[in-house]
């Protein structure tokens, strides 16, 4: 697939291609002191100069000494909520005489392209992709948002603080699931993006964007860039036998440790972006004629997720951190043949006590190691 | 689509969530807190289905709950539900009347191993509300007897009066091609017959272990004891099998509630065999 | 009625040395019931103990003002009490035949003499006993944990 070296200028383009293709770009841009996706009208709207701080409980935004486009690791948000909205109305139920009518909606079509997806979220929507679409089961929403989405990857020039996609074998090299990467080279004198097409469709945007052709040189930059992200992780995760480890340790006394800390506040969830539960609510209009039923996030640290006639099978915190860690790094497997975890880091970043799961991992190994 | 500002629901495309109309035909009082609905399709296309599996029944603005259907597999044409009363949504459905409709999706599920038992001894044991998925296993069997080898039901309630299908039990008790064995876990007056937990039942009934298939069906802590009891009787693990209950939202493996463990019991269950989750049954709050 | 023939189905018997068995076969004879009759009553002394053939015993407590309540029934096969083997040797609940029911009986009395004597015999009975005791406590627990009821 060919490549084309892009100069900062002529980044304007990249937005008019993707609006003349017929897309509506989503990407990053700057909101209530973060770097969140949302609707972007063109290169302006990027958080250009602007870099996170992340660690344990804790992101801030600070400003880079540069005018880098995409400077950052990744914020609250995921692509997930656009490929599975956090609320999606499902069936429309009609009360006439007696008699019940139902009615499903209809998901809009909309052409979404993607700018700014880094490795670990190309991971992740393959992820989930296998949850929504390759497990018998086909969700008709997800795969009506996720059929016309053109992505445009990025490889990462920062690692967050608390990355750890290297561990994950998840980046942060974009290696596919994508119809653009580009990897910006930012240094004095030069501000210029390498892309390079994954698809066909990838290819007729590149073709309209001035630019000039890759040279070794370019590889070689990139090659050095994605090394230097790799090796500056904020996190690392051994995964070697970890879905054996996790459960065969099932009453380990961390899991209670660790519900000690955590607050059930369900942040982690909602961050991370291959999280899929969900829950049906159901409205009635007052004069009890029409009723909807609709899809909503849900979280397995909520005190109801579990419940069975009224009762909570899981009612201890150390009881539903158990469950999502587990789930998350172990019987995944068994689901979906890969692990849950893609090392985005938001879980920890998000969480308010800043539990890290890379650290509870390492002290139920550690704990073991030392019984000999 | 993704503004802060907006906050509107998106729309979904839904198919597999989209409930059936039926209409209730009769209904039964079992006991003071358990109804069984008869029902049929709006469309007239009968629900076929696996002694096993189960439906998800949604009443008209309150909810969508997983409830095993009850009924003969061989007449699909009516529905057959048995709800006990344990929260909104059923407190409502036994509080159905004729002609009401309700919304009805599935079915789902894997069932109970009938074929499996083909051939060999079948040994039934049901505690409470756990006696209603294990009915059609009954039925279907008894519709082509002469394919099995000893049949055994083993039901065990809370007292006489929460006794479910007492009709079907008499005419099951007086067949001579298989043994009923009913306990209760307290008496009343007037009661003469076995008082005490089904696990004391279990040693009157006759079946080779070694070519047997056990179905068990009811609270966790009576599955658990049985199947104990059974592996005393030489019954191995893989031939015992239990119907697991967790929450269920949509009973398409996407919501996540139902999984216990590996398994998405909508799915990959609820009928597991012990063998497969006896481990995981002996850790709490899994 | 011929012992040997209960020996497969009763766990008591089923453990006894030949010897011993013999000596159980010397101290038993048959007892006949019709349903509704009275085996013993709560309180008695507990000079006989049971084991079932056919019929079904019933255990009750009774209480004034209230009707009897069964706690537990026995069936083919099960020792009907074992206050019989622990002082005072008073039985705790009534026993009452819910069939025609045709029992076992031994000489409570000459088998805690003979055990009193014999180590040996004492200790194959306190095992049998003392395991049957463990398995009504845990199946007694298992009722108390009202499993059927709505939550």
């Amino acid at each position: 697939m060919s490549q084309r070296v892009v100069h900062r200028e002529n980044m304007g383009h990249l937005f008019d291609a993707l609006a003349q293709e017929g897309y509506t770009i989503v990407g990053p841009r700057v909101r209530d002191h973060a770097i969140v996706y949302d609707e972007l009208d063109g290169v302006n709207d990027l958080p250009i100069g602007w870099t996170d701080e992340q660690d344990g409980g804790h992101y801030r935004l600070r400003r880079r000494d540069d005018e880098a486009l995409f400077g950052y690791a990744v914020g609250q948000h995921s692509w997930k909520k656009v490929l599975y909205p956090p609320r999606t109305t499902l069936i429309q139920v009609t009360k006439a005489n007696g008699s019940l009518q139902f009615a499903q909606t209809e998901a809009p079509e909309t052409r979404y392209a993607f700018l700014g997806v880094r490795a670990c979220e190309l991971a992740a929507i393959a992820i989930q992709d296998r949850v929504f679409l390759g497990s018998g089961q086909v969700d008709r929403t997800y795969e009506t948002a996720r059929r016309d989405v053109f992505t445009v990857a990025i490889n990462c020039m920062v690692a967050g603080g608390t990355c750890f996609c290297v561990s994950m074998e998840t980046g942060p090299r974009c290696t596919s699931g994508y119809d653009l990467v580009l990897t910006e080279i930012i240094d004095v004198g030069i501000h210029e993006f390498v892309f390079e097409a994954g698809s066909e469709s990838g290819q007729r945007v590149l073709s309209m964007l001035p630019g000039r052709e890759a040279t070794d040189a370019d590889a070689t930059t990139v090659d050095r860039i994605v090394e230097k992200t790799a090796s500056s992780m904020g996190r690392t995760m051994e995964t070697e036998g970890i879905k054996e480890l996790l459960l065969a340790n099932l009453e380990h006394p961390r899991w209670e440790e660790v519900a000690h800390r955590c607050l059930a506040c369900t942040n982690c969830t909602l961050v991370c972006p291959t999280c899929f539960c969900s829950t049906t609510e159901d409205t009635v209009t007052l004069d009890g004629v029409s009723a909807t039923r609709s899809r909503r996030w849900d979280s397995c640290f909520t005190m109801d997720f579990s419940g069975l006639h009224g009762v909570p099978v899981r009612s201890t915190t150390k009881s539903r951190y158990r469950q999502w860690m587990t789930h998350k790094l172990a019987t995944w497997f068994d689901q979906f043949g890969s692990s849950g975890c893609v090392g985005c880091g938001r879980c920890i970043t998000w969480c308010p006590v800043g539990i890290d799961i890379t650290e509870e991992v390492a002290a139920i190994r550690a704990s073991l190691e030392t019984v000999t | 689509m993704t503004s802060a500002a907006r906050s509107e629901p998106a729309l979904g495309a839904a198919e597999a969530m989209l409930p059936r109309p039926f209409r209730v035909i009769s209904t039964h009082s079992e006991t003071q807190d358990t109804v069984t609905l008869e029902l049929e399709p709006e469309d007239g296309a009968a629900l076929s289905f696996l002694p096993g599996q189960f439906t998800m029944f949604y009443v008209f603005g309150i909810g969508e709950v997983p409830i095993s259907i009850s009924g003969d597999p061989l007449s699909p044409g009516t529905l057959v539900h048995t709800v006990r009363s344990v929260g909104a949504v059923t407190a409502a459905a036994v509080g159905l009347s004729v002609g009401d409709q309700v919304g009805i999706r599935g079915p789902y599920g894997v069932g109970w191993p009938v074929g499996a038992a083909e051939g060999k001894d079948l040994v039934v044991v049901a505690g409470g509300i756990g006696l209603a998925p294990l009915r059609p296993v009954v039925l279907d069997v008894l519709a082509r007897r002469d394919r099995f080898g000893v049949v055994s039901v083993v039901y065990g309630s809370r007292s006489p009066g929460d006794l479910l299908f007492e009709e079907d039990l008499h005419s099951w008790r007086s067949r001579f091609d298989m043994e009923v064995e009913v306990t209760v876990d307290r008496a009343n007056d007037s009661w003469l017959g076995d008082v005490g937990v089904v696990t004391g039942l279990l040693p009157r009934i006759a079946f080779d272990p070694t070519k047997t298939v056990a179905m068990l069906c009811g609270p966790e802590i009576m599955m658990k004891v049985v199947a104990s009891e059974l592996a005393l009787r030489a019954m191995s693990p893989e031939s015992v099998y239990v119907s697991v209950e967790r929450n269920m939202k949509c009973a398409i493996g996407f919501c996540g509630h139902c999984q216990f463990g590996p398994d998405f019991l909508c799915r990959d269950g609820p009928v597991l065999p012990y063998a497969q989750v006896a481990d995981r049954l002996r850790v709490p709050e899994l | 009625m011929n012992l040997q023939s209960l020996r497969e189905s009763s766990e008591l018997l089923k453990r006894l040395t030949n010897t011993e068995f013999d000596l159980f076969e010397s101290l038993s004879s048959e007892a006949h019931l019709v349903s509704g009759e009275i085996l013993f009553e709560e309180g008695g002394a507990a000079d006989a103990f049971y084991i079932v053939v056919k019929g079904k015993i019933g255990l009750e407590l009774t209480s004034p003002g209230r009707s009897p309540m069964a706690i537990q029934t026995l069936g083919p096969g099960e020792l009907v009490g074992v206050s019989w083997f622990f002082p005072p040797f008073r039985w705790n609940w009534r026993a009452r035949a819910f069939e025609d029911t045709t029992l076992i009986a031994f000489d409570a009395g000459e088998v805690r003499r003979q055990c009193g004597v014999n180590r040996d015999l004492a200790l194959d009975v306190l095992g049998v006993v003392a395991e049957e005791t463990a398995r009504r406590l845990h199946r007694t627990r298992i009722q108390l944990l009202d499993l059927y009821r709505s939550s």
